[in-house]
């Protein structure tokens, strides 16, 4: 059936957009814990995705537009009843983007400030409102897509609420895992220590939410036996994650190809972690992309793959440019992840080349002087200096 | 105010806001990407430095275009659900091909292109900015095929048992005739932008360099060739942008009545009808508007190409979609939809004169020292800005109480109204998230014009900074060219 393919693919994109972006979000995280005096550190951990960040980023908006594609009907639910945290998530996306890319533009402590503030809200917060809306649509939603909603309840019943705070810390330590990846030098010991405390952690926090998932009923044969593999391979995965977490490794290392194995092994442990709680996540309530519950019935209101899905040619239109594109794009994309595949320390950061705050003095009176507003004491031109010697400020 | 009215405002000012920036990134990338290529191909490090000077802005405007263009995937799903429910079997298939074709291809190849510099072999990262412009054109024809579905829907049946449309033909759906118009004014009106803005920052400097420098001419010619380039694409875009207005013009006489004659506040039908360019009127009530000063059988002319051809009034239309469709209000706001429209091609003046005063000036190889010229050639970067905008007001809000106009030549049972496409939320949680989209946009937005500002007065980049120089890469402790 089509319409279960999509399905697939639609798991395919947010798979893929939780383990891309969801570094880029443990990144974020991880910057903002840093001191905000350790300018250097800050910088090296942005650039690490700094080439591959905004690529990762569209994975949603596909996996997003797939969605509406395939099934409107889920889109429209969706996002009206989970309209509040949809809201939030969009505000941190927002300035996350505009934060990365112009962090750098200007050399003052409280601009970087102001910038590491963006990255942070757009970092925290769609890590943490991902994990409350998928945990949330498992639980099911207590209102029907024509009742004036109230997305606030939903939000913060617990389920969600666990669920949130797993999704951010694990998301956080996949971005850790990453950066150990991609970083070399000293500053990657500190990354180093940094994971093994936060193994533990996300440990504990992964069995809660497991757990306390495995306990919710389901609704299919196919629901279960594919929540149950995937939390299999999110099991042994988690050993992959430990076993490159704690294998010992030269503090120092300048020579990092000696530590790539180990350092792969996490990061990519993380990255299956991740792909398994997705398929939870969505899988888990299969047959059904949204559960309208009332004390564990389902209520009309619900909707299932077949009941939303569009008509079987738009399927077929958009399953034949994907077949087409999609090879294509990953092509190009892994491509660019491996054009900038070396590790970067703090020595590979160079001076920053933002201008500075405030525009000199001097250029804001010849610029008021020549368009006709006299200023006493000021002359019409002050730099002698032929163009191609001017200095860079 | 009503969940409808809050829920339109909040569309309508972030797409706005949205479409404030995207027009320059649209015309910037190819012009970026044409400069550089001449700049690899010839050496020249003319071409290197406009490129490393212009690219600074273009990404600062890049950052906010995708900002706030992530809000318009969900927006449709979040505020317009019953929208989304309707037309999605037909609707969803541009924007889910948006984001496979071209926001991939244009976010991929951005990063490749601002790390690149060194990394990659000059030809293929002058490919990786020209797959930028290329990503970012797409883009502008698939959002334009899906709302030029709502405009003028063709490739669509109505399912009348589930109570909603199905995609027929993509095909049809493709290559209505509608998109292919507005997608191609579109594109023109964004090369009018950001060659406006070229020109005009190149104009400011030129003059400025003139001072700076003792009143040096040789400081001033530096800028000339920018400059005239600028002025010529201003004025292909704009022979472009008249010719695709033209059509565009004519398509909506016969698509959508009601939108043109609000445009022209003809409230009755007339034959041989005038061009307004100025009438009054009181309370959006046609029957006060006044016409002040008009051109004769100009509108009739613009519509069909012949004087003395019949145009439908408001009046008319609205008797006739009220016995098609039922009593109600089929008007649009007719204040908003007659000045937006003016407005629209008012403001495209702008870089007309810009053009006209550049070339005359510069003509037989001068160049501008005129002081009055900065402050014209400053002042006229934003008038594209707000024409793409008035433009935007016009054929949105002309659309009246339509979300899916209905089309004149189809199946009448395909329309739909505003009313029944808004999501039902509750008023105090649109008025969260409107504060929250204006608080949060006004900062950006501040932010936005401040950096620009800061980066044009600064002026180019030395000359050691402007080429591919291929580094050694030793060992993993590589420094960076660029960094964040």
């Amino acid at each position: 059936m089509l319409s279960t393919v999509w399905f697939a693919i639609v798991v395919f994109l947010f798979v893929g957009y939780l383990i891309l972006d969801g570094f880029d979000f443990g990144i974020g995280v991880l910057l903002s814990l840093r001191k905000p005096s350790a300018n250097k550190e800050r910088r090296l951990l942005l650039n690490t995705i700094g080439p591959i960040w905004d690529g990762n980023e569209v994975w949603i908006i596909t996996g997003i537009g797939a969605i509406f594609a395939a099934f409107p009907a889920w889109y429209a639910t969706l996002l009206s009843v989970y309209y509040l945290p949809f809201i939030l998530m969009l505000i941190g996306l927002i300035t996350r983007v505009v934060a990365i890319e112009w962090r750098g533009k200007i050399e003052s402590q409280s601009w970087k400030r102001v910038a590491d503030f963006g990255i942070a809200l757009g970092s925290w917060l769609p890590a943490f409102l991902w994990g409350n809306i998928l945990a949330s649509t498992v639980l099911g939603n207590s209102v029907t897509p024509h009742t004036v909603t109230d997305s606030i309840v939903e939000m913060f019943r617990p389920y969600p609420l666990l669920g949130g705070v797993s999704m951010l810390a694990l998301l956080t330590l996949h971005g850790n895992a990453f950066g150990v990846l991609k970083i070399a030098g000293t500053f990657r010991w500190e990354l180093k220590k940094l994971l093994r405390r936060g193994f533990i952690f996300v440990t504990i926090l992964l069995i809660l939410f497991i757990s306390w998932t495995l306990t919710l009923p389901y609704f299919s044969r196919t629901g279960e036996i594919v929540t149950y593999i995937a939390v299999g391979v999110m099991v042994l995965a988690w050993y992959g994650v430990g076993a490159g977490t704690f294998m010992s490794t030269p503090k120092n290392s300048r020579s990092p190809q000696t530590t790539t194995q180990p350092d792969m092994l996490t990061f990519i442990s993380t990255a299956i972690v991740v792909a398994g709680l997705v398929v939870i996540l969505f899988v888990h309530n299969y047959p059904y992309v949204l559960v309208h519950t009332d004390d564990r019935a389902v209520l009309p209101g619900s909707l299932t793959i077949a009941q939303s899905s569009s008509s079987h040619y738009a399927l077929l239109i958009i399953t034949w440019v994907s077949v087409c594109t999609l090879p294509l794009v990953l092509g190009y994309q892994a491509w660019s992840y491996w054009v900038f595949r070396q590790r970067i320390s703090l020595e590979s950061i160079p001076e920053g080349i933002g201008l500075s705050p405030t525009v000199p003095p001097e250029d804001i009176k010849s610029v008021l002087n020549m368009v006709g507003f006299r200023l006493r004491g000021v002359h019409n031109s002050d730099e002698e200096l032929p163009l191609d010697q001017k200095k860079r400020r | 105010m009503s969940l409808l009215d809050l829920s339109r405002w909040q569309f309508g000012m972030t797409i706005v806001y949205h479409f404030l920036f995207v027009p320059l990134n649209i015309g910037l990338a190819p012009l970026l990407a044409i400069m550089q290529t001449v700049a690899v191909r010839t050496g020249s490090q003319y071409w290197m430095r406009m490129v490393k000077f212009f690219s600074k802005i273009f990404l600062i405007n890049f950052a906010i275009g995708v900002a706030t263009g992530i809000v318009q995937e969900f927006q449709i799903g979040l505020n317009w659900a019953g929208y989304s429910r309707f037309v999605g079997d037909v609707f969803g298939a541009p924007l889910a091909l948006e984001g496979i074709i071209a926001f991939f291809m244009e976010s991929t190849f951005i990063g490749l292109w601002i790390f690149g510099w060194e990394k990659l072999p000059p030809k293929i990262h002058t490919l990786c900015i020209w797959c930028v412009a290329i990503g970012v054109n797409l883009s502008a024809y698939f959002i334009i095929v899906a709302n030029s579905f709502m405009q003028h829907p063709v490739g669509a049946t109505l399912d009348t048992h589930h109570h909603k449309l199905v995609l027929h033909s993509i095909w049809q759906l493709l290559t209505n005739n509608t998109a292919i118009v507005a997608f191609a004014h579109t594109l023109a009106g964004s090369w009018l932008t950001a060659s406006t803005f070229v020109a005009g920052i190149a104009g400011f400097w030129m003059v400025r360099d003139y001072y700076k420098h003792h009143r040096s001419e040789q400081a001033a010619r530096y800028w000339r060739p920018v400059f005239r380039m600028g002025l010529w694409v201003i004025v292909f875009s704009g022979i472009f942008l008249a010719i695709t207005g033209d059509l565009q013009g004519k398509l909506m006489f016969e698509q959508q009545p009601m939108k043109m004659a609000s445009a022209e506040s003809l409230c009755s039908q007339e034959t041989g009808a005038s061009f307004s360019i100025l009438s009054v009127g009181t309370h959006n009530n046609c029957e006060s508007v006044k016409k002040i000063i008009f051109i004769p059988k100009l509108t009739s002319f613009l519509a069909t190409d012949t004087f003395n051809s019949t145009l439908m009034g408001i009046e008319d239309m609205q008797n006739k979609f009220s016995h098609q469709f039922g009593p109600g209000e089929y008007r649009p706001n007719l204040f908003v939809t007659y000045w937006s429209f003016r407005f629209m091609i008012g403001w495209a003046g702008g870089s007309a004169f810009l053009a006209l005063v550049g070339l005359w000036l510069t003509r037989n190889k001068r160049v501008i020292t005129q002081r009055w010229f900065a402050v014209l050639a400053i002042l006229a970067v934003p008038t594209p800005l707000l024409a793409n905008s008035c433009g935007w007001v016009f054929t949105e809000m002309g659309r009246g109480p339509w979300t899916v106009a209905p089309n004149p030549a189809g199946d009448p049972n395909i329309h739909m109204r505003l009313s029944e496409s808004v999501s039902h939320l509750s008023v105090p949680m649109v008025v969260t998230s409107l504060s929250l989209f204006i608080l949060t946009y006004t900062v950006i937005g501040f932010m936005w014009l401040f950096l620009v500002t800061r980066y044009v007065l600064h002026g180019l980049p030395a000359t050691e900074a402007t080429s591919h120089h291929k580094r050694e890469l030793t060992d993993s402790h590589v420094q960076l060219d660029f960094a964040y």
